[in-house]
């Protein structure tokens, strides 16, 4: 009797175990939603975007501070506008002198010229040229004519940019050439903020550095983050066009419709093509998902400009990197890594011959 | 029912509607929290919030920034930017939004409009890359 | 049977029933426009025990009901783990004291509503003490308008299934059951 009672004690005991451990995963929510995580939500204007910080827990709010400060300080070395930054003493000093950089603006520009090297020139961080010539997004958006286009599109060459490691200094060969960091910068500030959340103990929180998603952990709730791709073409199909189910990814996307002008039934994006000096035709919308926000900005740049074919495979190559593409037809593609996480939401029904 | 049911009965409607009123006039304002809200920032405070579906078509709204008004209007369960002092006007071309974690945003004029859904919407997504 | 042994019977089968009406309630879906709004079915094993076998046993009831049911509703050490087990309380203890072994002024269905409005009240307590914040209180007279039929049917069932037990050589404490005539009992 005693022996019958001890073994149904060890078997309700080993049933009770295996069920919480199986029903642990399991959260639900309380009336309002209610979270029992403290939440920091602050916002920015920084890197001509709005940089938003939602962090949870104990740790958050001097953690969030402190992130803040830093993609600030990042943003203020990085900036091209800014003349008196390290990269607008470096545009400066064109043709004339090395410059030496801090550790930060170096070692993202060692970045940038690896991916210039791996994808033959699709990324060139020595856009600037181009980028001032067609000043999109600005007040003198125009159309410029051919012969200054070749003009500017000839200081255009990653190669021209010479950076020695032994005195931490990049020099650019030519006068006139400039590097723009706007296609990394962002991402390597998200990285930067989410490594210090990261240190100082939180262990769940969204930073947004103007659309560059950093999903740090899960949901305070347990859950996955669920992060929301833009529709390139919200007329069709709804303003999302897929939902990421995701946990500890950053997410960058670089698509048409963020700054853009249209003239003459053309959409003049600020994505350029070095080969052609124009805007890059063979994408509409690029979404990597990865683990390092720097890479992700400057892919997500890169696949644009090698559009289907050559962008995802060279995505496919790399460790921990997904792609989902918009084809200027409106086709989603999706590199295998990341059909595994995204979910088409976009409602069906979609126009093919919308080109703009 | 006794006597003392409902005298209970009588007492938690009464509580009830004691409640209610005491809220009617006190937080007239605050509206529950699933509507998705309108939410206009302007140098990262919040300034106003409306509920989506109260910005009706036809009617516009302005909000100061540092360069002068920016104009949004709404209708139809979504809103856009009409008019605004900055001169790339990227917040205009913007367009309609009405996704929760959209935003519009006017860096010159330091202006956010975003739309904040439903917390309890499980379709509505985290955040949004774009 | 021995008495003590059926009471030991009765009792795990309301947790048993309990539980499952605890899970059960926790897979209908939400009321979007008033979370937290339950029928509060569970409450109808803490009735019957209550007015079976008195406070001491519908404690031990509802506690391994919460327990049990959050256990399999993987909902454990969880925040709404934390709402039930104050809404339980809460309401088993302003239950009890009306209710004061069937000598109180209340019938099953006054010492329901009783329990609902204080479910309610100690659920709200530990959600903004869970959250910080005040404004879920914004939802307390919706959820006291919710609690007046819940509660009260409750109490009527609960009510109607103390009448279909079998009582009989007083192993049963005979429940107190003001308020329903006999005649609408039986048909």
């Amino acid at each position: 009797m005693r022996r019958n009672r001890l073994i149904g004690l060890v078997l309700t005991a080993l049933i009770v175990v295996g069920i919480s451990l199986a029903g642990c995963r399991v959260q639900e929510r309380g009336p309002g939603g209610a979270q029992t995580a403290l939440e920091v939500k602050r916002t920015e204007f920084m890197m001509d975007t709005v940089v938003t910080i939602t962090a949870y827990g104990e740790a958050a709010p001097a953690a969030v501070e402190e992130a803040l400060a830093e993609m600030a300080r990042i943003a203020d070395l990085m900036s091209a506008e800014d003349p008196g930054s390290e990269v607008g003493r470096l545009n400066a000093a064109a043709g004339q002198q090395p410059v030496v950089l801090s550790a930060d603006t170096y070692e993202l520009l060692a970045l940038a010229q690896h991916y210039a090297e791996l994808t033959d020139g699709a990324f060139d961080v020595t856009v600037r040229p181009l980028v001032e010539l067609w000043g999109i997004g600005k007040k003198n958006e125009y159309v410029p004519d051919k012969a200054r286009i070749a003009k500017a599109q000839a200081l255009v060459n990653w190669r021209d940019l010479v950076l020695d490691p032994d005195t931490r200094t990049a020099y650019l060969k030519r006068p006139g050439m400039g590097v723009d960091l706007g296609g990394a910068a962002k991402g390597y500030a998200a990285d930067r903020a989410r490594q210090i959340l990261a240190e100082r103990g939180v262990e769940s929180a969204l930073i947004d550095a103007g659309g560059n998603i950093w999903a740090l952990g899960r949901h305070p709730e347990g859950k996955p983050w669920r992060i929301g791709i833009k529709n390139p073409r919200p007329d069709h199909g709804g303003s999302v066009l897929a939902i990421v189910t995701s946990e500890d990814d950053t997410l960058v996307t670089s698509g048409d419709y963020e700054r853009y002008f249209i003239k003459g039934g053309v959409r003049y994006h600020h994505i350029f093509n070095p080969r052609t000096g124009e805007p890059a035709r063979a994408s509409m919308a690029v979404t990597i998902i990865a683990k390092n926000s720097a890479q992700a900005d400057i892919l997500s740049t890169a696949v644009f400009v090698l559009g289907p074919d050559k962008g995802l495979a060279l995505v496919e190559g790399l460790k921990d990197v997904g792609c989902v593409l918009v084809t200027p037809n409106e086709e989603i593609i999706m590199t295998p890594s990341a059909k595994q996480k995204v979910e088409i939401v976009r409602e069906e029904g979609v126009a093919s011959d919308t080109r703009r | 029912m006794t006597r003392g049911d409902k005298v209970v009965l009588g007492a938690v409607v009464v509580l009830a509607l004691a409640v209610f009123g005491y809220q009617g006039m006190r937080f007239r304002l605050m509206p529950p929290a699933q509507e998705a809200q309108v939410v206009v920032e302007v140098k990262g405070e919040v300034v106003e919030t409306h509920p989506l579906k109260d910005l009706k078509a036809g009617g516009q709204w302005q909000v100061k920034g540092p360069l002068g008004y920016s104009v949004y209007e709404g209708g139809d369960n979504r809103v856009r930017m009409v008019s605004s002092p900055c001169p790339d006007k990227v917040c205009v071309k913007r367009g309609w939004i009405s996704a929760s974690g959209e935003a519009i945003i006017c860096v010159p004029n330091q202006v956010v409009i975003h739309v904040e859904g439903h917390q309890e919407d499980e379709e509505g997504p985290d955040a949004l890359t774009q | 049977m021995e008495v003590k042994t059926r009471k030991l019977l009765h009792l795990s089968f309301l947790v048993a029933a309990g539980t499952a009406l605890h899970i059960f309630e926790g897979m209908l879906p939400a009321l979007s426009v008033l979370p937290g709004a339950k029928l509060g079915l569970a409450n109808l094993v803490n009735l019957i025990a209550l007015s079976f076998y008195g406070a001491g046993s519908a404690w031990w009831v509802v506690i391994l009901r919460v327990f049990l049911g959050s256990l399999l509703g993987g909902t454990l050490l969880t925040t709404t783990f934390f709402l039930s087990s104050a809404g339980a309380l809460g309401s088993m203890l302003v239950m009890i004291i009306s209710y004061s072994g069937g000598r109180g002024p209340f019938s099953l269905m006054g010492v329901s509503v009783l329990g609902a409005v204080a479910h309610n009240l100690s659920q709200l307590l530990m959600a903004t003490v869970l959250i910080q914040r005040l404004g879920i209180f914004f939802y307390l007279p919706y959820l006291l308008a919710f609690a007046l039929p819940t509660g009260y049917f409750v109490g009527l069932t609960a009510t109607y299934v103390g009448r279909y037990f079998p009582a009989k050589n007083g192993e049963w404490k005979k429940p107190v059951t003001k308020g329903v005539s006999s005649r609408a009992l039986n048909t």
